[in-house]
């Protein structure tokens, strides 16, 4: 039996062999030509990258009817080109060599001889020279152009072996040995170029290698100044940042996640700022890949980006900017101003106003004198991120906190002497100079805006449960569903104040917290929130990109009683309170609460004294940001150090890299190369002592009223229409407008008019 | 002994199996050498590899053949009673590597490669107890089954399985499922040598299949593991295009995200490559079988490197393309694609020699133990070529298993040549015929 078992086992092991047999005929012999055929293809064909369109930014048209773009795609040409010719490697370099050797019939073999070496550094020398003479760009700035890229490719290197170290396709100190994607693509070197250009270039560079001019898009923005705040920009994936992308490698299909990550796309753009970073995911899609066969192949079909569309009405928007940037100019001391309208039907912002505005893009120099202008912070969003103290605005809030909390009930009243306490006339002052309002009760308190009124009733609450209530109406957290940094504004605590003051809350601060100044600071947009959760009773969040998905909320419980009262008392306001001379129209019945904060002068010019990396001490004043006039002092003792030959760091240097040089293994490919010039420009200046030496506002002589004390306010206005089904909250803050009800009410009228005029009335 | 033994001795015997077996060995191991010379001569950055292999490989070889040569003359049955020791001491490695899993400050000593755990690092070399195991696995299994009947009931297979199913249970957890594969092809090829009921092993193998569907179930397998299994069948555009139909299965299936992309994706790529290698070899090797093509002009070309030389070299030996682990688990695609259909038929038939002698030892020698060591041999060595080669042309899943005599790979050499002294060893203990041997004339006669 063994003999026979033993006859099957050789039996199975010639079957098995037969049947590869077989297997290799067929592949060999009948399919041989197709396979060699196939990798033909794989030796002439080329993958590209078609990039994904990348999504439009669009707002509602005017009255909430219709999209109008605000960001898109513009086509325009771009000169690029190869990479190796900008940082050689030994594969390129031994390609070429065999090209040249191949084109002049040479029998030299094995390694490239000195004088080929030196015939292809020339060769890279003259179309350098040549692409500098036919795009008229200075040599200079062709050198720190393909400088900052060979640095970036660099880095997108550096992150794919730390990729392939993490997926231990990689051992710790080894290195890539095979050129990735990055190092053999065309990269833009002179951009947006118009079509007449194009074809001049094209003809001119027709017979150039390494070099084209190839169709791309920037991002256009349509919107003039409006929402220069929020658009944000893009730009071209840096090599730092590749990390955080998933990386397209075809032997790592699996180690993609579709749901999680957005691909990275050699030379695609990501959002930098604003809308375009928060919504970098909808807005980018993902890319595909053409073979370059005969016909070209598309291999993976690229899918464009989603447009998003903002909540905002385009028309009520720019005439937010328009109004509150009149009054700015207006107020002499106004330095910049802010708006916003709550749509309480959906809870979506339909304007967001934040003046001093700018133009999108903005040039380096524009930036510049953006940065450095200490005084107005145009770059500031004054709508979502800066928080001043909300002063008045909050009474009608404490009222119903009041209630709410059973600490008042409907006829309490008050007496005001027009100071809490008599024998300190200078402490806790109402705005009414003694003998005050008299005899109030909340209603009034809250039309006549009375601190003392408050500042009692704030003293019954206490502070930490003042606090705590604040943050149930949206203070001091973020409004919700806006996926742009927001200013969280502050509500102290107990912990803070131990921290900040090292003292526990006082009945002081309750007095201040109650109408709203001490420490407390909110944003223009969480004002918004709070009356809408006032109206509402429930805290929602707000919207401001169409088909986000926003939580539901959560209820207050609000006393109705309470409620009643606050909102008669901001009715009342307009009809014969504070905001009644600036705001009151007959066309609408509104109502509102006037806001002055008192505030701190800003430091708008300093003195600043350094050491200079020579040990010399040196001063100088300035106007601009403090940290930004550093960071100019910075950068200028940096471009010192740096080798005459164009401002890139590492352009400068490739010049001297050759081609001999990087086949002697001198110079390491795909590790730092060549860091010479940049060491001597590392030494620091020193910081000695800054001092702000003007401050604003300045008081001129004829706003000082004597025995008050002159501190400046910012002004803020809070207010809905229609008054018996509130539909809208209107929100404005001009910083130091000095008095609500002079500086924003007319801006809160005219607005709330517009808003009628649009359709938002009903 | 006898005096004819002795004279035997004395002389041996040329026309022995042993020596085809050994003459096949060689043959191949060369054929190895040539084919990492043939890489190394490549331009690319692989070729620096292989030109350390190269030079790597040649010592083992050295290495491996002293080793076949002492071994060869021992005593066999000496071998067989360290049997078991061996085989433990062989498990014992095998739980010492997975401590670089469990314990990560022992990778020093025992390193994470490829996302396994299957060396031992010496410092002079790295050795892998798995390829050990083979060796040991063989000789214990027959040293175990030498005089028993015991598995021709049900119940007596017990322990044969329980052999194999510890080692693989301590090679699964590495994981190195190449060497997993190998085991129970053997133990059956084994079994089935011996004399075990075939309608047990059938309803063992039945059992099995019925099994199989929990050990795919997505808690039990890894989704890449599973899609590696069933990447095989990706291979035929028709069977892409259907499952383009139907979305369920094809996320069950293939790991990555649009098949039109298979050939780049991880469960693709590998084979891609190699069916084209194996193809594009032609009958007698791609650069004798097509040397017109290849050359274009690409001085757009974005991607690969230079084009325009003339190939003296397949494009998968010079490096310019890329065949991921070439010298290893692919060198047989390698061979089809630098000597075509002829050069990729000359080892499958150096195998079969060497299967042959190894039944022909089998048959001849009589005493119970050699006979099931050279079985265990020839079924090693028959399943880990089918697996490579099957794997190469795409007719099995990818799995690492190295092609004997010829992959890079010192363990995986050693490994085989000291297989094949043991039945060498076991084969000079033949037993002799006394009568004249047929066709032997004196020059006289």
């Amino acid at each position: 039996m063994f003999k026979f078992r033993m006859k099957i086992l050789l039996g199975v092991a010639v079957f098995v062999a037969v049947a590869l047999v077989l297997r290799l005929y067929g592949l060999q012999i009948r399919g041989g030509a197709r396979a060699r055929r196939e990798i033909e293809l794989q030796r002439v064909s080329r993958y590209r990258p078609i990039r994904a369109r990348r999504g439009r930014i669009l707002a509602r048209g005017k009255g909430g009817v219709g999209t109008v773009e605000l960001v898109a795609n513009k086509a325009s040409f771009e000169v690029r080109v190869y990479y190796p010719v900008m940082e050689p490697d030994r594969w390129w370099i031994r390609s070429q060599i065999r090209k040249m050797r191949k084109e002049s019939k040479s029998k030299v073999r094995g390694r490239p001889t000195e004088a080929e070496l030196t015939a292809l550094d020339d060769q890279i020398a003259e179309f350098w020279d040549r692409l500098s003479r036919i795009t008229d760009q200075q040599p200079e700035q062709l050198g720190s152009r393909r400088g900052r890229i060979v640095k970036s490719v660099r880095r997108i290197v550096r992150g794919t072996e730390r990729h392939q170290r993490r997926l231990g396709h990689l051992g710790a100190d080894d290195h890539l040995a095979y050129e990735i994607l990055e190092q053999r693509m065309y990269y833009p070197v002179v951009v947006d170029i118009d079509d007449a250009q194009a074809v001049r270039l094209r003809l001119a560079l027709a017979d150039q290698r390494w070099v084209r001019v190839d169709p791309s898009s920037s991002r256009m923005f349509k919107s003039g100044k409006t929402l220069c705040h929020i658009l944000g920009r893009t730009r071209r994936i840096p090599g730092t940042l590749v990390d955080r992308y998933s990386y397209p490698d075809p032997k790592d299909d699996d180690d993609r996640d579709p749901n999680e990550d957005i691909e990275y796309m050699p030379g695609q753009m990501e959002g930098f700022s604003g809308l375009e970073l928060a919504y970098n995911k909808e807005l980018t899609g993902t890319g595909g890949w053409v073979r370059l066969d005969d016909p070209p192949e598309i291999v993976v079909m690229p899918e464009d980006g989603e447009d998003i569309v903002l909540t905002i009405d385009i028309e009520l928007q720019r005439y937010c900017e328009r109004r509150v940037q009149e009054q700015v100019d207006e107020l002499y001391y106004a330095t910049a101003g802010a708006a916003v309208v709550l749509d309480l039907r959906d809870n979506s912002l339909i304007a967001l106003a934040s003046v001093p505005t700018y133009n999108l893009p903005p040039t380096a120099e524009e930036l510049d004198r953006l940065y450095g202008d200490a005084k107005h912070q145009p770059t500031q969003n004054r709508a979502l991120n800066v928080a001043h103290a909300p002063g008045s605005i909050i009474k009608p809030i404490v009222a119903q906190i009041a209630f709410d909390l059973g600490k008042i009930s409907t006829g309490h009243t008050q007496y005001c002497y027009g100071r809490m306490f008599r024998d300190y006339p200078d402490r806790f002052r109402c705005w009414k100079p003694p003998p005050g309002h008299g005899s109030i009760g909340t209603i009034e308190a809250i039309s006549q805006s009375c601190d003392v009124f408050f500042y009692r009733v704030g003293q019954k609450i206490t502070a930490n449960l003042l606090a705590d209530s604040y943050r149930r109406f949206g203070l001091g957290s973020r409004p919700g569903g806006i996926r742009l940094p927001c200013g969280l504004g502050l509500v102290p605590d107990e912990n803070w104040m131990e921290r900040v003051h090292g003292r526990k809350f006082g009945d002081g601060d309750a007095r201040n917290l109650a109408i709203g100044q001490g420490d407390l600071l909110i944003t223009p947009v969480q004002g918004a929130v709070m009356l809408s959760t006032l109206l509402t009773g429930r805290f929602s969040p707000v919207r401001l990109v169409e088909g986000d998905r926003v939580g539901p909320g959560v209820g207050l419980n609000l006393d109705p009683r309470g409620h009643r009262i606050a909102l008669a008392g901001m009715e009342r306001a307009v009809t014969d309170g504070t905001a009644h001379k600036y705001a009151y129209t007959d066309r609408v019945d509104l109502a509102g609460k006037t806001g002055s904060a008192q505030t701190s002068r800003r430091n708008i010019r300093w003195s600043i004294t350094y050491k200079d990396p020579a040990g010399v001490t040196k001063s100088f004043e300035t106007d601009e940001f403090f940290r930004h006039a550093i960071g100019k002092l910075r950068r200028e003792y940096r471009m010192k150090g740096r080798p005459v030959g164009g401002a890139g760091e590492i352009g400068a240097d490739l010049s001297v890299v050759s081609c001999k040089t990087i086949l002697d293994g001198r110079v390491e490919i795909n590790r730092s190369v060549v860091v010479t010039a940049k060491e001597p420009s590392r030494s620091e200046i020193t910081v000695l002592s800054t001092k702000a030496i003007a401050k604003w506002p300045e008081f001129r002589e004829q706003d000082i009223q004597p025995g008050r004390p002159n501190d400046p306010a910012h002004a803020w206005f809070v207010g809905y229409f229609p008054t018996d089904r509130p539909r809208l909250v209107i929100v404005v803050m001009i910083e130091y407008g000095m008095a609500g009800g002079s500086g924003t009410g007319p801006v809160f009228k005219d607005i709330a008019l517009k808003c009628l005029e649009l359709g938002y009335g009903g | 002994m006898s005096k004819v033994r002795r004279i035997y001795k004395k002389y041996f015997d040329y026309t022995t199996a042993g020596w085809a077996i050994v003459l096949a060995g060689l043959t191949l191991s060369v054929v190895g050498l040539m084919m990492l010379r043939e890489l190394s001569m490549g331009s690319g950055p692989a070729s620096e590899v292989a030109k350390n292999c190269l030079v790597k490989q040649g010592r083992f070889l050295v290495v491996s053949v002293v080793a076949m040569v002492i071994i060869a003359r021992m005593n066999y049955r000496k071998i067989g009673r360290m049997a078991y020791p061996l085989f433990v001491v062989t498990l014992l490695l095998l739980v010492l590597v997975l401590l670089g899993r469990y314990v990560p400050p022992l990778r020093g000593i025992f390193p994470r490669r490829n996302y396994s755990y299957r060396w031992i690092n010496l410092y002079v070399l790295s050795v892998q107890p798995s390829e050990f195991l083979k060796i040991t696995y063989v000789l214990a299994l027959a040293w175990y089954l030498r005089y028993r009947h015991n598995y021709r009931r049900f119940r007596g297979l017990v322990g044969p399985f329980a052999f194999t199913i510890v080692p693989m249970i301590l090679i699964l957890l590495e994981p190195d499922l190449g060497t997993v594969m190998l085991l129970l092809p053997v133990l059956f090829m084994m079994l089935f040598a011996a004399g075990a009921k075939i309608k047990h092993l059938v309803l063992i193998v039945v059992m099995m299949i019925v099994v199989s569907p929990v050990l795919f179930s997505p808690g039990v397998m890894h989704r890449y593991q599973r899609s590696r299994i069933f990447g095989m069948l990706l291979q035929w555009s028709e069977v892409r295009n259907k499952l383009k139909q139907w979305p369920e299965v094809k996320k069950f299936v293939y790991s990555g995200q649009s098949l039109d992309n298979w050939h780049r994706s991880r469960q693709g790529y590998q084979l891609y490559h190699s069916k084209t290698a194996i193809g594009s070899g032609g009958g007698f090797g791609f650069v004798r079988s097509g040397r017109s093509i290849g050359q274009t002009d690409a001085s757009q070309d974005e991607m690969s490197v230079d084009q325009t030389v003339i190939p003296e070299q397949g494009p998968y030996t010079d490096g310019t393309r890329p065949l991921p682990e070439a010298q290893n688990d692919f060198i047989y695609a390698i061979i089809c694609h630098e000597y075509g259909f002829v050069g990729a038929v000359i080892p499958i038939a150096l195998y079969i020699i060497m299967i042959t002698g190894l039944v022909e030892i089998s048959t001849v020698v009589t005493e119970p133990f050699g006979r099931l060591t050279a079985v265990g041999v020839m079924a090693m060595i028959l399943t880990q070529c089918t697996i490579n080669m099957a794997m190469t042309m795409g007719l099995m899943p990818i799995t690492g298993v190295t092609l004997p005599f010829v992959s890079y790979g010192g363990s995986s050499l050693l490994t085989y040549f000291i297989l094949i002294a043991v039945v060498i060893a076991v084969d000079r203990a033949r037993p002799i015929n006394m009568g004249p041997r047929p066709f032997e004339f004196r020059d006289d006669d």
